[in-house]
């Protein structure tokens, strides 16, 4: 069977627009697997698929003409439609977004704590044995008859030579942060020379960068000194010593150590937690541990390599209590940090119960989204997951006093604004049109004035006319008013209705014009023959046929009118309230209104915003079908 | 006429989305990243502080890793794009105020962590409440977000002590100095940065009692109540006594503050160009406005005075931090991200990143090395600062604190013969329903 047929380039130039529209897809799909979208991922492998069978096989011509057309409209209309109605059967709201199975696991990730004592080590992170995925601790535990110096007693630097001998490695410290008995010293391997305030001079974060013969390494020189950091000890208050880092932008931070710590050793691993003799421990020129017998510290490539199971991992010690690593390296710092914790938040998958080992809680899934602690409803644990809850998002529209009193008001001022709005565009739009009809001086620059208010961007539009209407705005001031165009409450309806006159009737005198440029003179001549005037010739025939040619157009802008969020948002917000503690203001319409309800408020209630969201959609729906069967505009289509 | 079979069909096509799929996959040998997100203004700041991507060693920072920081386009667009962020999409670290903890944790957006005793000691209890929920840490403060009051060049030399001698000021050199308005708002809007003032005169969203919200209301709508109502019983009074005038029979400005430029009563065209025009002596600005200064009046920094001399009007001092999200769990950065965490809560990372971004320090050590600017906010923010609790703030559905003095003020000056105490108690009423509401989330 031969499926591709015609003229070679035709054929190539077809096999490489869908290929490559094939390609965009796959790649789309590929990465909505990656991240977890799978309804996403299968839509697409659909499309890929319909595309496929479609323009390389010829099962169906028409449908080389409709496929686009209906990936797009699956896309874009089907899909949220289907997403909405789902979504206002569901307690969706702030608290209550994961699935149950998510939540669940965040639950459980998060359900541990520290001990009561909030024991924590600095640990060497490497592995245990050849295989270099065993993750493991050298932790580093100080005798009980030393004491270490904590690593807050860390001092700002600047590394440099001391008395013009490069040799004389020496550290300019500022110790500005304890006010203690040396806040400037220079340290080098043998000497510390105190300095005052007076005798070095500071930079903008209070640190000294230079004094009387100390001398600051350039960076390359720095980078030179590197190496032998680790192995010099400046001198500090005995029995300590200082160590300095590499400096990273000028800066080295200069730690207190003590000279003769000693130290056991543990090595704790997934499986077991064990002392190490302190004879099989590797130490550097500095003390630190390094190493240990069947211990390899990670390198710095390595940890990156296996940060994710070293954030993780859950290392032995002593039950119930387990040692997590908090803290990787850093560039001053070559300790990990980690710290001895329990799961206090465990999961019975027989009873689909979470208990809390620490005070005893139970929590059961309560139905509505939540593990709710049976003895002290308030007590839950977070996060909730979206739960079904049939149509109580539909139902609180009705019994929730603080969402259904101001509904009716409402509703009732969106369908006049729809109304009111399309008969003002037409009205004013036909007679534009009908005076733009005559032949008079200067009609293209009418009629490009008239089309300005199209031409703007709305957003501008709005905010413009909402300056203009503000009581000390140009209306008032221009026509020596005082009136509240945007106070009062029907003064803001009227403004509402006016600013939306002036955006929309351009559209209507456009469609009206070239309407009525599709009449047939004729008519109006026979007519005008028989005797009819001009009064009975729009009333009876330009009139009905106009209505007829625009009545699809008129309903699409009840349409898109009663769903107009962006005039009512911009120009009064809704408002004026018509007291402090109304929900809605005077001028919301049912769309203003959800979003308030749904978004404006500490709980972000997308249930409830769909269900809203439905119930607009089904009375936009039934309004428009009636409109389109009363005036049977479709019935040319059958 | 050209044809082809369906088997070479098949391979055409198999080669072009192969080859297309190679070119588009994307680089799978990337180094490890930490992803952060900011605002634009943190944005930026961060990149200047850590680098550019392309010019980062590894490990400067957090052994083997490089940081990405993406600015987006504004505080909106950031908030936005966390509640949209997904386990591939999201960051390892957002910089955000601490009213989103909440919410982050409930949604599970947000991790749990543990800081050092070392640095956790650097901050104070209230500043790691304002970033935990329930008892964990979400976040590590990184600096203080607040306004204060600064006295305009050629006004009162010496701080003022009462709201009162402000309105005294104004009335009295009105005509000769040409004040178009006694006091404007230059940071944060009504609600936020206008705070200092309607707390001056007896509104503000809550009360704090040794430092909680205090929760003991009175039952009665009455304005004057329990010692906790947000509104107190003075502040009818106090409105028409500083900052209304009955004009016919409405009530106006009287022209020493209004909530919005051009509000009836005040000639007052452009807040920020008639106080730099010094035809305003005071103003509220915020911690990121030190372009608006002159060192002549950097000094003046203060809260804004309350009635009686040695009281003042409390003004929002919330933290902005470095949070953990859950997604670096995802992404195997869990421990990584922590580790940075640890960077911008130390007292040098810090002061690194203060020094460019210019706002006060949220680590007491570090703080102490602020410019002048810096350490005047903070000192205004220890006078007078209140936790911003985004839970009560946000309020029942449409009763948010952020729009409520706006729209109390359009109600009391919109209509003609309006009753200040109704409209007052009606506020008190939507108020003490948001502190219950909000203290229960």
């Amino acid at each position: 069977m031969r499926i591709l047929k015609g003229n070679l380039y035709a054929i190539i130039a077809k096999v490489i627009f869908v290929s490559l529209a094939m390609v965009a897809l796959g790649y789309f799909m590929m990465a909505a697997f990656g991240t977890g979208d799978t309804n996403i991922a299968i839509f697409l492998a659909i499309c890929i698929l319909l595309l496929a069978f479609t323009y390389f096989t010829n099962l169906s011509v028409p449908l080389k003409f409709f496929a686009p057309g209906i990936m797009f409209l699956g896309a874009f209309v089907i899909v949220p439609v289907v997403f909405t109605l789902s979504m206002a059967g569901f307690k969706y709201q702030t608290g209550n977004m994961l699935s149950k199975e998510d939540a669940l696991s965040t639950i459980i990730d998060q359900g541990n704590t520290t001990d009561p004592e909030g024991t924590s080590f600095d640990v060497v992170i490497g592995h245990v044995g050849e295989k270099q995925g065993n993750v493991g601790v050298l932790i580093p535990i100080p005798r009980e008859d030393e004491s270490q110096v904590g690593s807050a007693l860390v001092f700002d630097s600047r590394l440099g030579y001391y008395g013009g001998d490069k040799s004389n490695i020496a550290v300019l410290v500022s110790d500005v942060y304890e006010e203690g008995s040396y806040p400037f010293f220079i340290s080098t391997a043998t000497e510390l020379v105190t300095l005052t305030e007076d005798d070095v001079v500071l930079n903008d974060d209070y640190v000294a960068v230079k004094a009387p013969g100390f001398t600051q390494f350039s960076e390359a020189e720095s980078k030179v000194v590197s190496d032998q950091l680790a192995g010099i000890r400046f001198k500090y208050v005995d029995p300590y010593f200082l160590k300095a880092d590499p400096p990273i932008r000028g800066n080295s931070m200069a730690s207190v150590n003590q000279a003769e710590v000693n130290y056991n050793y543990f090595i704790s691993t997934k499986t077991e937690y064990y002392e190490v003799d302190e004879n099989d421990v590797t130490v550097d020129d500095l003390g630190q541990a390094i190493a240990a017998k069947n211990f390899t510290k990670y390198t710095s490539d390595q940890i990156a390599k296996y940060a994710d199971k070293i954030g993780n991992v859950r290392l032995k010690y002593e039950d119930p209590y387990y040692i997590g690593i908090e803290n990787l390296p850093t560039g001053s710092n070559p300790f990990g940090w980690a710290i001895v914790k329990i799961q206090n938040i465990t999961y019975d998958k027989k009873t689909d119960k979470v208990t809390d080992i620490l005070t005893g809680a139970t929590y059961s899934d309560d139905g509505r989204g939540n593990y709710r602690n049976p003895d002290n409803k308030e007590d839950y644990l977070d996060p909730g997951w979206r739960q079904g809850v049939w149509f109580e998002n539909f139902t609180s529209l009705v019994t929730e006093p603080r969402i259904r009193e101001p509904l009716i008001s409402v509703f009732i001022w969106t369908i006049v604004f729809a109304v009111s709005t399309v008969i003002t565009q037409f009205a004013l739009g036909l007679l534009v049109a009908i005076a733009m009809d005559k032949k008079l001086r200067g009609r293209g620059v009418y009629r490009s004035l008239m089309i300005l208010p199209y031409a703007m961007p709305s957003i501008m539009s709005i905010l413009i006319w909402g300056g203009m209407l503000d009581r000390n705005g140009a209306i008032n001031s221009l026509l020596n008013l005082d009136i509240s165009w945007l106070q009062d409450p029907w003064m803001a309806k009227v403004s509402v209705l006016l600013v939306n006159l002036w955006l929309g009737f351009p559209y209507f005198y456009l469609i009206c014009a070239g309407s009525l440029q599709a009449i047939p003179k004729e008519l109006a001549e026979s007519a005008s023959i028989d005797g009819a005037n001009a009064r009975q010739i729009f009333r009876l025939i330009t009139l009905p046929l106009l209505l007829r040619m625009l009545t699809p157009l008129l309903i699409a802008s009840f349409a898109f009118n009663f769903n107009n969020f962006n005039i009512v948002y911009l120009l009064t917000g809704g408002g004026p309230k018509p007291e402090l503690d109304s929900l809605a203001g005077a001028t919301d319409i049912l769309i203003s209104y959800t979003y308030k309800l749904a978004f404006d408020t500490t709980i972000q209630n997308y249930g409830l915003a769909s269900a809203i969201s439905v119930v607009i959609f089904v009375i936009v729906a039934s309004i428009s079908m009636y409109g389109i069967r009363k005036s049977k505009v479709l019935d040319d289509f059958a | 006429m050209f044809s082809i079979s369906k088997k070479g069909a098949g391979a055409v096509v198999a080669f072009a989305v192969v080859l297309g799929g190679i070119a588009l996959a994307p680089a799978q040998a990337a180094p490890k990243v930490l992803t952060i997100w900011a605002d634009e203004t943190r944005g930026p700041n961060l990149i200047q502080l850590f680098g550019a991507l392309e010019d980062q060693d590894d490990g400067d920072f957090v052994d083997g890793y490089v940081i990405d920081v993406k600015p987006q386009a504004n505080f909106e667009a950031l908030k936005a794009a966390l509640d949209n962020a997904t386990s591939a999409s999201g960051p390892d670290i957002v910089l955000g105020p601490n009213d989103w903890v909440a919410t982050g944790a409930k949604n599970g957006k947000l991790a749990a962590f543990t800081l050092p005793a070392t640095i956790k000691k650097d901050f104070t209890a209230n500043q790691l409440g304002d970033l935990s929920y329930k008892g964990k840490l979400y976040g590590v403060p990184l600096d203080v977000n607040n306004v204060a009051m600064v006295r305009n060049e050629g006004v009162p030399s010496s701080a003022v002590a009462t709201f009162g001698a402000m309105v005294n000021y104004f009335q009295a050199n009105k005509e000769a100095q040409g004040l178009t308005a006694g006091l404007c708002v230059l940071g944060g809007g009504t609600s936020w940065g206008g705070l200092g003032v309607w707390s001056a005169l007896g509104l503000q969203p809550y009360r704090m009692s040794n430092g909680k919200v205090d929760t003991k209301l009175s039952k009665a709508t009455a304005t004057v109540a329990a010692s906790g109502d947000p509104v107190s019983g003075s502040f009818v009074n106090n409105l028409k006594a500083l900052v209304l005038e009955p004009s016919g029979n409405r009530w106006v400005s009287n022209g020493f503050w209004a909530p919005w430029d051009g509000a009836p009563g005040t000639t007052m065209a452009n807040c920020e160009a008639d106080f730099k025009a010094g035809k305003v002596p005071f103003a509220i600005l915020g911690n990121w406005q030190k372009g608006m200064l002159s060192t002549a009046i950097e000094g003046t920094l203060q809260p804004v005075p309350g009635i009686t001399a040695g009281t003042y009007g409390n003004a929002f001092g919330s933290v902005s931090g470095a949070l953990l999200t859950s997604f670096a769990n995802g992404k195997g950065n869990l421990a990584a991200a922590k580790s940075l965490l640890n960077y911008f809560g130390s007292r040098a990372g810090q002061r690194d990143y203060q020094k460019i971004e210019n706002r006060p320090h949220a680590n007491a050590k570090a703080a102490k090395f602020g410019s002048v600017f810096q350490k005047g906010m903070a000192r205004a923010a220890g006078q007078a600062s209140i936790p911003q609790i985004g839970s009560i703030l946000s309020g029942t559905g449409g009763n948010a604190w952020w729009d409520l003095p706006g729209d109390f003020w359009w109600n009391v000056t919109g209509d003609p013969g309006v009753d200040l105490t109704t409209k007052t108690k009606s506020l008190s009423a939507i108020l003490k329903a948001n502190v219950v509401a909000g203290s229960k989330f």
